[in-house]
C-alpha cells in the first residue's frame, strides 16, 4: 500500500528509494516494472540519484532484464532507458556501464525483432557512445551492418540521429573506418545527408569527417559516393552555408577539411579554398560561442597545416589574426590550444604571416605564458606554435631574443615531458640554435649541450633526430671549445652509434655535425688532432656500410674537410685503406661521389702547401692522376671543372 | 537614367562606360591625352567603330558626353587648374544619372525600395581612368581623383556589394576603393576626408575619414579584384580580395553613402562590376545568413507580457477572420478548441458563405440576386459595388462560367424571378460557347465521329437554302422550347436542323453558333436585303479550299475562340452554309490575328478619328478579304470623313462584323482612356448597331454578351459622378470589355481577368460590403494587422532600416 504512495514522493528521498529498488528483483514482471520505472524517473537530470542507485547496485539487475529474452518487453524497455538515463551521469557512471559490459548487450539485443526495445537500445548506445570516455568497444562488422540497416531511409528519424551518433564514434582507427566503408556507410549516409532534419544531417557528417580522417582510402570512397546524383562534397558545401545551423556548418568543414587532408579534396578546389576555408574563419569570429570558436581554430589548423596557399588566404581573411589572438585571451584551454595550433599552421610557411603574427599585439607573451601553462595540451601548443613562428630569421633576432622565449623553452626540455611535446620543443630549439640566433649562447651556457646529448640517445627517432639536429646547429661555425663540448659531452661511442642509426636523416645529420667540427680550416687541425681516429673511424663505418650515395657523399665531403687541414691531412694520407676507398669512389657512378672525392684529391695535392709533392707523387703513384685524366672526357661539367682543377696541381709532378 | 526596354519588356539601365580624365593644363595637353590613350585598352570604349566589344550602342551616348565634357573642360575651366577632377557626378555639366544608380538588388524588395525598385539587377559598369601625363605630377594626394555613383546605396537593399577589379596598377598603384557621401572633396581618396571611406591599394590600410589609414589588409594590385560590401542593417563595410572576406573594416557607418572609386597615378585602371558579371565573392551565401539573421530576430522578439493576453488575443484574431470570410465550421471548431465563446450570427456566415460561393465558383449573375435577395438595399445603395460586380459578370460571361440570368430589367434593378440553370450545380461552368462538349456528351456523339461526318457531308452534299430557313424554323421551335437554358441551343434543336451540316464539328461552338446563326441572318436579311445572294456566289470559288481545309482536319479551337469567330460564323453560315465553317473560322481568325497585330498602332489611330476610320476600313478590309464581300458593298471612306459622319457605314461594319466593335475596345490599353471612352459610347450610342432580336430570352450567348455590355456602358455612364469611382470603373469596364478584341480571350494580354483568383478580391469586397452593412468591421483583425505590418516594413525602407530587405512578410507567414 505504502508503494502506491511511494513515486511522487520517492524521488526527493535517497533513503526511500530502498523499497522499490527491492521490488526490482521481483519475480512478479509487473512489480518489476514499476519499479524500474521508479527507478528511472528517479534518476532523471540527477546525478546524485544515478550515484545513489548505481551504489545499490542495480546496473547488473538492469542488464540482467535488459538482455533476458523470456521477461516481457516493457520492462526491458525501461531496464534500456534508465540503462541511457544512468549514461548521462558522470565518467564513473559511464566506466561502470560500459565495464559492465552494456554495449556488447544493447548490440545483441538489436538482433531482436522488437521496435520499442531497438529504438530504447539505439538511444542508450547513442549515450554510451557520446560519452568521452575511451570506449575500447570494437564493433564487429556483423553489428555495423546491424546498425547501418536502422539508419535506412524509411526508419525514423530518431532511429537515424542514433545510429549515426553510434557510428562516428565506432571509427576511430584506420581498421574501423575501412570496415565501416566496406559495409556500404557512405552510400547510406549519403542518402541520410538528403534529409531536411539536423539531427539526422550533424552526425552524418560527424561521422563522415571520423570516417575519412586520415584515411585516403575511405576518402576518396566519400568523394565519389553520390545520392541522386550530387557526390558528398556538393552536400557538404550547401550545408556549409551561412543560413546553416553553426553545428552544421562546422561539420561540413570539419568533413571537408578531412576530405582534403586525407587527399581526396585538393587544395585549390573552391570548395575548400572559397567555401570551407572561409567558413572556419568565419566562425573563428568574436561574434560565435567559444566552443565553436575553439572547434573552428583547430579544425582551421588542421586544414591550413600543409598548404602555403591556404595558409596565406586564411591570413588576409577576415581578420582572422586577431580573432585567433582574441582566442588566445578566453578561459577554455580547447580555445587557446586551438588559437595556438592555427598559429603554428598560419604561420609554417610563410614568413610575412609570421611576421603579421608577431606583430600582433602581446602575441609573444602569450605565447611565453603558454609554455608555462599548467595544462599540457596547451604547453604542446604553445610550443608548436613557437616552432612555427622560430622559423623566421628576423623574429629570432628580435622579438624570440626580446621575449626570451628559450628559458621556457629549456625550462620544458629539462621538465621531462612526453616525447609529443619533446620533439615539438627540441624542433623549436633547433631553430633557436643557429647560428645567428642570439639565444643559442644563454643556451648554451645553460647546459643545452648536455640536454641535446640526452636526447640523441632516446628511441624516438624524430627525438635523435632532432637532438643531433640541433648539436649540428650548435656546431657551425662555433667556437672551438664548443665543439670539443659537443664531442666530449656525446663521447665517441654515441657518434658511432648515431652513424649506424636505423634512421637516414639521423645519420646525415650526424655526419653533418662531424663535418660541421671538422670545419673551417682553422678547427681542422684542432679536432682531428683531438678526436682524429674516432672520425676518421667514423667515415670509414659509414663509407662501407650499405648507404646511399647522398649519405657516403656526406662523408666524403668530411674528408674533404679534413684534407684541408695541413695536420690533419695526415690522417687520409697515412691511411690506405682511406685513400684507397676514395680513388675508388673516383670512379663510382654516382656523380655526386665522384665529385666530392675528387674534390679531397684537390685539397689534399693542394700545391704550395708543405709536404704537397710527397702526397702528390703518392697518389699519382696509387693511379689519381690517370684516373683524373680519364675523367676529363666528363660531360658533367662541375665534376670537369674539379678534375681539371685537381690536374692543375699535379702539374709539378 | 536612360531606360531602355528589352524586348520582354524588362527595363534595364544603360550601361555606362565613364571615362574620367584629369587634364590640368590646356587644350593641347587633352589632345595629346586622347592621343596617347588611343592605344590603351580602355580607349576603346572612346571610339565608335570599336564599341561593339563593349556592349550596345549606350557607351556611345557616354562618349559623346565625353567630348562634350572635354571641350567644356578645355574652354571652361581652364583657368581653375587647381580643380582636381573636372568631372565628377556632382558637376553640373554632367547631366544626372551619368553613371547611373550602381545598385545592384539581392532578394526580393518589391515595393521597399522606391524608385530604387525599378533598377535592374544588372546595373553598370564604368571604367573609371584616369591620366595624368604629366611627370612630376601624379605623386601627390593632389592629384587624386575620385568618381562617385550617381545615386547612394538605398538601406532598403540590405547588403550592397561590388567588385572593382584593378585593369592596371598603373605607375603606383596608389587606388583607393570605398565609399563617399554626397558632397565629399572629389579630388582627394577615398577615405581620406570626413564621411568618406576607403580602402588602398598601395599599403593596405582602410581610412576611415582620416588621412592615416589603420592596417587593415594586404596591398592589391594589377589583377586583383577588390570588392566592397555595406551591410545596412549592422551599418558596416567589408572589404574582399579576389573573393576572400578580409573581414569589417567600418563600423557606424553614416546613411546614404555612395560607392566610390579613386585613383591617383598615371595608367591606373579599374572596371567595376555592379552585378552586371558574377562576383567573384560568394555574396549570396551572406544573403541567406541575413535573411535567416532577421527571420530568427523577428520569430525570437520577445513579447511584453504586459501588453496582454496574446494567446487570447491570437485567438481572437484567428476566429474573426475565419467568421469574416465564412469558414462557419472551422470558426466553430477553432471556438471550441480554444474554448472561447462562440456567439456569431451562424444565419449571417451561412448567407454569406453562399453568396461567397457563388461568386468564387463565377457565378456572378446568382451572387447579385443572391445578394440583393438577402441583403436588401445593399446592392442598391452602393452602385459602384454593383457596377463591378456587374464587370465581373461581365466578364465571366466572356469566361463562360456566369450562366447568364435572362432578366427584363434593365441594370440596377433586379428581378429575383430569373431562370436558374439546370446545372448550375455544376462545379465547372462552361463558356456560352463552348457547349459542344456538353451537347456531344448528351448525345452521345463525339466530337470526332461529327467530325467526320462533316467532312463526308461537305464532300458529298451541297446544302441548300433549306437548311438555313430550317435554322430559323429551329429558331422558332427554340424560342418555345422549355429545354432551351441560357440562351443555347441544345440537341434536340441541332437535331431538328440537321446537324451534319458541320456546325458542330470540332471548333466546339456547335450549338452556340446555331443561335449564333439565325440573329445573324436576321440582322443581314433586314438590312441587306438581296445581297445574301451576291455574297453567296461570290464565295464558291472558295469552297474547295475550305473543304480541303476541313478535310485536313480542323484545328480544335480552344474555347476561347469567342464572339468574334461567332459572329465570323455568322456570314459564313448564312450565305454559305456548304462551307466548312471550322476552316472558314480557322483562315477568318488567322487574318483576323495578323490584322490585330498590324493594326495596333494606338497613338496614329487615336490620335485623331481620320485615323481611327481609316484604320477601321483597313480592318474592315481584312476582314472582307475573305468575304469577299462586292466592291459597290462597301462603304467608301474617305481620309478626311469623321467618325460620325460616317455612323452609317460604321454601323454596316458593326452590322456585319461586330468582333470590329471589340476590336476597337480592345485598344483600350493602348490608348488614354477618353479615347476609348468615346469609341464605346459611340458604338453603344449607335443604337441600330444593337442587333435586333425579336426573342430577347433566347439571345444568343455573344449577343448578349454584348447586351450585358451596353447595359454596362449605360450604367458606368449613370455612375459617371463620383470623380475617384469613375476612374476606377471605367478602367474596369474597359478592362472587361477589351476580352472582345481577342481571339482567344485566355491568351491575351487582358487575360488575367479570367482568372479565377481574380474572383477573390470581388468577393473581398462583396463580403466587407455586406459585413459593413451589418455593422460588422470592413476588414478582419488579422488582415488589418498583416497590412499594418506590411506598412510598417514599407516604412522601414524609407526610413533607411536595411533589416527591411530581409523582412518579408510573406516568407514569414509561409513558415
Amino acid at each position: 500500500m505504502i508503494f502506491e504512495m511511494q513515486p511522487f514522493t520517492a524521488f526527493m528521498n535517497v533513503e526511500s528509494t530502498r523499497s522499490y529498488i527491492d521490488e526490482l528483483y521481483s519475480q512478479d514482471p509487473n512489480k518489476c516494472l514499476s519499479s524500474i520505472i521508479c527507478i528511472k524517473n528517479s534518476v532523471i537530470g540527477s546525478n546524485r540519484q544515478k550515484e545513489s542507485v548505481i551504489g545499490q547496485g542495480i546496473v547488473p539487475r538492469l542488464i540482467f532484464l535488459l538482455k533476458s529474452t523470456h521477461i516481457k518487453v516493457a520492462v526491458r524497455i525501461e531496464a534500456a532507458v534508465t540503462i541511457g538515463s544512468l549514461a548521462k551521469g558522470t565518467e564513473e557512471h559511464i566506466e561502470l556501464l560500459i565495464n559492465s559490459g552494456c554495449i556488447e548487450i544493447l548490440l545483441d539485443v538489436l538482433e531482436e525483432n522488437e521496435p520499442r526495445l531497438i529504438d530504447a537500445c539505439l538511444c542508450c548506445l547513442r549515450t554510451l557512445s557520446q560519452q568521452h570516455v575511451s570506449s575500447s568497444t570494437k564493433y564487429s562488422v556483423t553489428h555495423l551492418q546491424k546498425l547501418l540497416s536502422f539508419a535506412g531511409p524509411k526508419e525514423s528519424l530518431q532511429r537515424q540521429s542514433c545510429v549515426a551518433n553510434i557510428l562516428s564514434s565506432a571509427c576511430k582507427s584506420a581498421a574501423e573506418q575501412n570496415a565501416l566503408c566496406s559495409v556500404g556507410a557512405p552510400a547510406m549516409f549519403a542518402s541520410l545527408l538528403v534529409i531536411q532534419n539536423y539531427s539526422v544531417r550533424i552526425p552524418v557528417v560527424t561521422c563522415l569527417a571520423s570516417m575519412c580522417w586520415n584515411n585516403q582510402i575511405v576518402a576518396s570512397e566519400i568523394v565519389n559516393t553520390s545520392c541522386r546524383d550530387i557526390k558528398i562534397p556538393s552536400y557538404l558545401a550547401t550545408l556549409i552555408s551561412r543560413d546553416r545551423p553553426i553545428e552544421m556548418q562546422l561539420e561540413a568543414a570539419r568533413c571537408l577539411t578531412n576530405l582534403h587532408r586525407a587527399g581526396a579534396i585538393p587544395a585549390y578546389d573552391p570548395i575548400i579554398t572559397y567555401r570551407t576555408l572561409p567558413c572556419l574563419v568565419r566562425l573563428c569570429q568574436v561574434e560565435h560561442s567559444e566552443v565553436h570558436r575553439a572547434l573552428a581554430a583547430d579544425t582551421l589548423a588542421y586544414l591550413t597545416e600543409v598548404d602555403s596557399n591556404l595558409q596565406q588566404v586564411a591570413a588576409i581573411s577576415n581578420q582572422l589574426v586577431s580573432a585567433l589572438v582574441d582566442l588566445l585571451k578566453c578561459p577554455s584551454a580547447a580555445a587557446r590550444q586551438a588559437a595556438f595550433r592555427a598559429f603554428a599552421s598560419l604561420g609554417a610557411n610563410d614568413e610575412d604571416i609570421r611576421k603579421r603574427i608577431i606583430d600582433t599585439k602581446c602575441l609573444m607573451d602569450r605565447v611565453v605564458d603558454g609554455l608555462c601553462d599548467e595544462n599540457k595540451d596547451i604547453r604542446l601548443a604553445a610550443v608548436r606554435c613557437l616552432h612555427s613562428l622560430s622559423r623566421s630569421v628576423q623574429q629570432l633576432r628580435t622579438t624570440f631574443q626580446d621575449h626570451s622565449v628559450w628559458r621556457p623553452l629549456m625550462a620544458l626540455l629539462t621538465d621531462s615531458p612526453c616525447t609529443e611535446l619533446l620533439t615539438a620543443a627540441s624542433s623549436a630549439l633547433c631553430n633557436l640554435l643557429l647560428e645567428f640566433s642570439p639565444a643559442k649562447e644563454p643556451m648554451l651556457e645553460q647546459g643545452v649541450v648536455q640536454l641535446l646529448a640526452t636526447l640523441t640517445s632516446q628511441s624516438d627517432p624524430s627525438l635523435r633526430l632532432n637532438g643531433v639536429w640541433a648539436l649540428m646547429n650548435i656546431a657551425f661555425q662555433a667556437e672551438l671549445r664548443v665543439k670539443s663540448q659537443i664531442l666530449t659531452t656525446l663521447g665517441t661511442d654515441q657518434i658511432f652509434r648515431l652513424l649506424a642509426d636505423s634512421d637516414t636523416r639521423v645519420l646525415m645529420k650526424t655526419l653533418g655535425l662531424l663535418r660541421n667540427l671538422v670545419s673551417p680550416r682553422t678547427h681542422t687541425d684542432n679536432m682531428m688532432a683531438l678526436h682524429g681516429i674516432h672520425v676518421m673511424q667514423g667515415v670509414v663505418l659509414v663509407l662501407e656500410g650499405p648507404h646511399t650515395p647522398e649519405v657516403k657523399e656526406q662523408a666524403l665531403c668530411i674528408l674533404g674537410n679534413i684534407a684541408d687541414g695541413e695536420k690533419a691531412r695526415a690522417h687520409i694520407m697515412s691511411n690506405e685503406d682511406v685513400l684507397k676507398k676514395l680513388i675508388d669512389y673516383m670512379t663510382h657512378p654516382a656523380p655526386c661521389l665522384q665529385e666530392s672525392s675528387v674534390f679531397c684529391i684537390n685539397n689534399l695535392t693542394r700545391r704550395g702547401e708543405p709536404g704537397a709533392i710527397e702526397r702528390q707523387t703518392k697518389l699519382k703513384d696509387l693511379g689519381v692522376v690517370n684516373i683524373l685524366q680519364q675523367l676529363l672526357s666528363t660531360s658533367d661539367t662541375i665534376l670537369f671543372n674539379r678534375v681539371k682543377a685537381a690536374l692543375t696541381q699535379f702539374a709539378d709532378v | 537614367g536612360t531606360v531602355g526596354f528589352l524586348e520582354g519588356g524588362c527595363p534595364f539601365l544603360v550601361t555606362p562606360l565613364l571615362r574620367i580624365r584629369w587634364e590640368p593644363q590646356t587644350v593641347a595637353t587633352i589632345n595629346k591625352a586622347m592621343s596617347l590613350n588611343g592605344g590603351s585598352s580602355s580607349l576603346r570604349t572612346m571610339t565608335p567603330a570599336t564599341t561593339t566589344d563593349i556592349d550596345t550602342g549606350y557607351n556611345l551616348v557616354v562618349e559623346n558626353r565625353i567630348s562634350e565634357y572635354i571641350q567644356l573642360e578645355s574652354l571652361g575651366f581652364e583657368n581653375d587648374r587647381q580643380q582636381g577632377i573636372p568631372w565628377s557626378p556632382h558637376s553640373p555639366s554632367i547631366p544626372p544619372c551619368f553613371l547611373g544608380s550602381p545598385i545592384c538588388f539581392f532578394g526580393d524588395m518589391s515595393g521597399q525600395c522606391g524608385e530604387a525598385a525599378t533598377s535592374p539587377r544588372r546595373a553598370r559598369k564604368w571604367t573609371t581612368f584616369i591620366d595624368n601625363n604629366f611627370s612630376g605630377h601624379g605623386k601627390t594626394h593632389r592629384d587624386a581623383a575620385s568618381v562617385q555613383a550617381t545615386h547612394p546605396i538605398p538601406a532598403s537593399c540590405g547588403l550592397y556589394y561590388f567588385e572593382v577589379k584593378i585593369v592596371s596598377k598603373g605607375r603606383d598603384g596608389y587606388m583607393g576603393i570605398g565609399l563617399s557621401a554626397q558632397g565629399v572633396n572629389m579630388n582627394r581618396l577615398p577615405g581620406w576626408d570626413k564621411q568618406s571611406y576607403g580602402y588602398h591599394g598601395d599599403d593596405g590600410h582602410s581610412f576611415c575619414s582620416s588621412g592615416t589609414g589603420q592596417p587593415y589588409g594586404p596591398t592589391f594590385t594589377t589583377g586583383d579584384v577588390i570588392g566592397c560590401g555595406v551591410n545596412l542593417i549592422d551599418n558596416t563595410c567589408f572589404y574582399t580580395k579576389n573573393g576572400h572576406n578580409l573581414g569589417t573594416a567600418f563600423t557606424d557607418l553614416p546613411p546614404n553613402l555612395y560607392p566610390t572609386v579613386g585613383l591617383q597615378t598615371p595608367g591606373e585602371v579599374v572596371d567595376a562590376n555592379f552585378g552586371q558579371e558574377p562576383f567573384m565573392f560568394d555574396i549570396e551565401d551572406m544573403m541567406k545568413e541575413l535573411r535567416s539573421r532577421t527571420r530568427l530576430e523577428i520569430n525570437n522578439f520577445p513579447v511584453p507580457e504586459s501588453q496582454g493576453e496574446w494567446q487570447a488575443i491570437l485567438n481572437k484574431m484567428v476566429s474573426t477572420y475565419l467568421v469574416h470570410h465564412g469558414y462557419c465550421n472551422t470558426a466553430e471548431a477553432f471556438a471550441h478548441i480554444t474554448e472561447q465563446p462562440f456567439n456569431e450570427d451562424i444565419v449571417s456566415i451561412k448567407n454569406r458563405q453562399k453568396i461567397i460561393k457563388l461568386v468564387l465558383a463565377g457565378r456572378m449573375g446568382e451572387a447579385i440576386e443572391k445578394t440583393s435577395r438577402l441583403y436588401p438595399g445593399l446592392l442598391e445603395n452602393n452602385q459602384n459595388l454593383l457596377f463591378m460586380l456587374k464587370c465581373r459578370q461581365f466578364v465571366e460571361m466572356v469566361n463562360g462560367s456566369d450562366i447568364e440570368v435572362c432578366y427584363k430589367k434593365c441594370i440596377g434593378g433586379f428581378s429575383p424571378n430569373f431562370n436558374t440553370s439546370p446545372r448550375s450545380n455544376s462545379p465547372v461552368q462552361t463558356s456560352v460557347i463552348q457547349s459542344t462538349k456538353s451537347f456531344s456528351n448528351k448525345s452521345k456523339h463525339m466530337v470526332d465521329e461529327m467530325n467526320q461526318q462533316n467532312v463526308a457531308h461537305n464532300g458529298t452534299s451541297c446544302i441548300n437554302e433549306s437548311n438555313i430557313i430550317s435554322t430559323e424554323d429551329s429558331d422558332v421551335e427554340m424560342d418555345t422550347s422549355e429545354e432551351v437554358q441560357n440562351g443555347r441551343g441544345d440537341a434536340c434543336m441541332n437535331g431538328k436542323t440537321g446537324s451534319t451540316n458541320g456546325y458542330q464539328n470540332g471548333t466546339s461552338h456547335g450549338d452556340d453558333n446555331i443561335s449564333t446563326i439565325h440573329n445573324s441572318q436576321e440582322l443581314i436579311c433586314c438590312d441587306n436585303g438581296d445581297e445574301d445572294m451576291d455574297l453567296r456566289t461570290l464565295r464558291c470559288p472558295g469552297n474547295e479550299e475550305a473543304n480541303r481545309l476541313a478535310r485536313e482536319g480542323s484545328v480544335m479551337y480552344p474555347i476561347g475562340l469567342k464572339p468574334i469567330l461567332g459572329y465570323g460564323r455568322i456570314i459564313v453560315q448564312k450565305d454559305f452554309s456548304e462551307f466548312d465553317k471550322s476552316s472558314e473560322i480557322q483562315s477568318l481568325n488567322r487574318s483576323t490575328a495578323q490584322s490585330v497585330k498590324c493594326a495596333l498602332r494606338p497613338q496614329l489611330l487615336l490620335n485623331n478619328v481620320d485615323a481611327l476610320f481609316a484604320e477601321l476600313h483597313w480592318v474592315s478590309r481584312a476582314y472582307r478579304t475573305p468575304f469577299r464581300i462586292p466592291k459597290n458593298r462597301c462603304p467608301q471612306f474617305s481620309n478626311s470623313s469623321v467618325f460620325e459622319g460616317h455612323s452609317e457605314s460604321v454601323r454596316y461594319w458593326f452590322r456585319i462584323n461586330p468582333s470590329v466593335l471589340g476590336f476597337y475596345l480592345g485598344l483600350r490599353s493602348h490608348c488614354d482612356g477618353t479615347v476609348c471612352t468615346s469609341i464605346m459610347s459611340f458604338c453603344f450610342s449607335v443604337s441600330d448597331i444593337d442587333i435586333p432580336c425579336r426573342k430577347s430570352c433566347v439571345k444568343p450567348a455573344v449577343e448578349r454578351i454584348l447586351d450585358f455590355g451596353r447595359e454596362l456602358y449605360s450604367m458606368s455612364q449613370r455612375l459617371n459622378v463620383d470623380k475617384n469611382s469613375s476612374e476606377l470603373n471605367k478602367k474596369m469596364l474597359e478592362d472587361a470589355f477589351s476580352l472582345l478584341a481577342y481571339s482567344n480571350p485566355w491568351s491575351s494580354p487582358v487575360g488575367w481577368q479570367l482568372e479565377p483568383s481574380q474572383r477573390e478580391s470581388i468577393c473581398a469586397s462583396l463580403n466587407s460590403a455586406i459585413l459593413e452593412s451589418n455593422n460588422k468591421p470592413r476588414r478582419p483583425p488579422l488582415e488589418v494587422a498583416i497590412a499594418h505590418a506590411q506598412e510598417l516594413v514599407r516604412l522601414m525602407s524609407t526610413t533607411g532600416l536595411g533589416s527591411c530587405a530581409f523582412a518579408s512578410l510573406i516568407d514569414i507567414l509561409d513558415q
